[in-house]
């Protein structure tokens, strides 16, 4: 017989590339992104958007991902700072870093919330670093932890950010911040601000 | 090619296996709705269940991507803050000493009083003073201290006394002062018997006119 298969070769690119196949996926709810060569995944997006979430804005909350917020509204400005951490130095004080944190939130100073609201977007710096440890600090209100907290490394500046947990609380109320994981004496200058939302 | 019936059709194949719809290796999905995206899901690349803006524009510059319905999202400007707005306003020390002394503002933990020419907060607007507090990180004797807030160095009614023996709080949530632009808000104690390292903190509002 004279007749032969024809066979028509067609090939199909490597992943990711233009008229390729699909590259492999990256953290759940990244997309594609592409990077001048090939279509990559990206940072991560919501998953969904409902119209509950009406006139909240993509913000990034943390290294490659960004989620829908609420825009921060009508807020206080309250800060804490200190420039000694150790592992009973651990509250920082009101407003000022020219010194060491205190051992009791009391010495340290109370801040008020002087409206009913939240307390929102804790950021976190250190002005100057040491090597050390990962430092978490958290928000207290009326002596109780509260999920308003996020972690900086003492050899870093940051900032760390905790844009996420929305802490209600009441006028009157007492706000201290306390840093933990420092097992010796470090000095470093740290600031911490956040919102009280009202 | 020859003319034998059975060999006429030609097939494509290609030059790897290519996995399923979605997969990695695999062929795009299709389509749903304009503007969806394709994002992973642990296991596969779906089209996204909400949409972006098809285009960025000039008229764009300063938006924000914000949410404006189910599963829809748009640039819009950022929301603008309106209304009433209250400022946050601190002072405090490390000791409050005898006589007359005034609180440096935004606290001072190694610090004491100061007998005057205290360093005010400057009003940057107009407004009124309210919603007062005052707490003592280190109680200690018993003297009844007063805190009274000074506008360009006139002692008003926004004023509360704490004893030197309690942490407080306390507050003078009666009170509204007015001030104009420019005004100095200091922040007076009186009371004391001998120095006392009680650490007091002072708060109140200032609410733009």
């Amino acid at each position: 017989m004279d007749c032969s298969t024809p066979i028509q070769q067609q090939s199909v690119g490597s992943p990711g590339q233009p008229g390729g196949t699909l590259p492999a996926g990256g953290d759940q709810w990244s997309f594609l992104q592409f990077n001048g060569t090939l279509w990559v995944p990206s940072w991560v997006m919501p998953e969904t958007v409902t119209a509950l979430e009406t006139g909240e804005v993509l913000l990034v909350t943390d290294d490659s991902v960004a989620a829908l917020q609420d825009p921060i509204g009508k807020s206080l400005l309250y800060r804490n700072g200190a420039n000694l951490l150790s592992s009973t130095a651990i509250w920082l004080h009101q407003w000022t870093y020219a010194s060491g944190a205190s051992a009791t939130a009391a010495e340290a100073g109370f801040a008020v919330a002087l409206r009913d609201g939240n307390l929102r977007w804790l950021v976190v710096s250190h002005s100057s670093t040491v090597v050390h440890a990962d430092i978490t600090y958290t928000v207290v209100v009326n002596g109780v932890d509260t999920a308003l907290s996020t972690t900086l490394n003492s050899g870093s500046r940051g900032p760390a950010l905790d844009l996420l947990s929305v802490v209600p609380v009441v006028q009157g109320d007492l706000i201290s911040l306390r840093a933990d994981g420092a097992t010796s004496n470090i000095t470093l200058r740290v600031g911490a601000n956040f919102f009280l939302e009202y | 090619m020859g003319d034998c019936g059975h060999c006429r059709t030609p097939f494509v194949v290609s030059d790897g296996a290519v996995a399923g719809e979605g997969e990695p290796g695999g062929t795009l999905p299709a389509g749903v709705v304009s503007d969806t995206f394709l994002q992973w899901n642990g296991v596969l690349w779906v089209p996204s269940t909400w949409v972006l803006p098809e285009e960025v524009q000039g008229g764009d510059v300063d938006n924000v991507l914000t949410v404006d319905g189910a599963n829809s999202s748009a640039f819009e400007p950022p929301p603008v803050i309106t209304g009433d707005d209250f400022f946050h306003l601190a002072y405090g020390a490390l000791q409050v000493n005898t006589g007359t002394q005034f609180v440096p503002p935004w606290c001072s933990p190694a610090g004491t009083t100061i007998p005057n020419n205290a360093p005010g907060i400057v009003a940057p607007f107009n407004g009124t003073l309210h919603t007062m507090y005052v707490t003592h990180g280190s109680p200690v004797a018993a003297d009844n201290i007063t805190y009274t807030v000074m506008v360009n160095d006139v002692a008003t009614a926004l004023a509360v006394t704490l004893n030197s023996s309690a942490s407080g709080p306390v507050s003078n949530l009666v009170n509204v002062i007015a001030v104009a632009t420019d005004d100095k808000i200091t922040v007076r104690t009186q009371g004391v018997a001998a120095n006392r390292a009680v650490r007091p903190r002072i708060q109140f509002l200032l609410e733009a006119a």
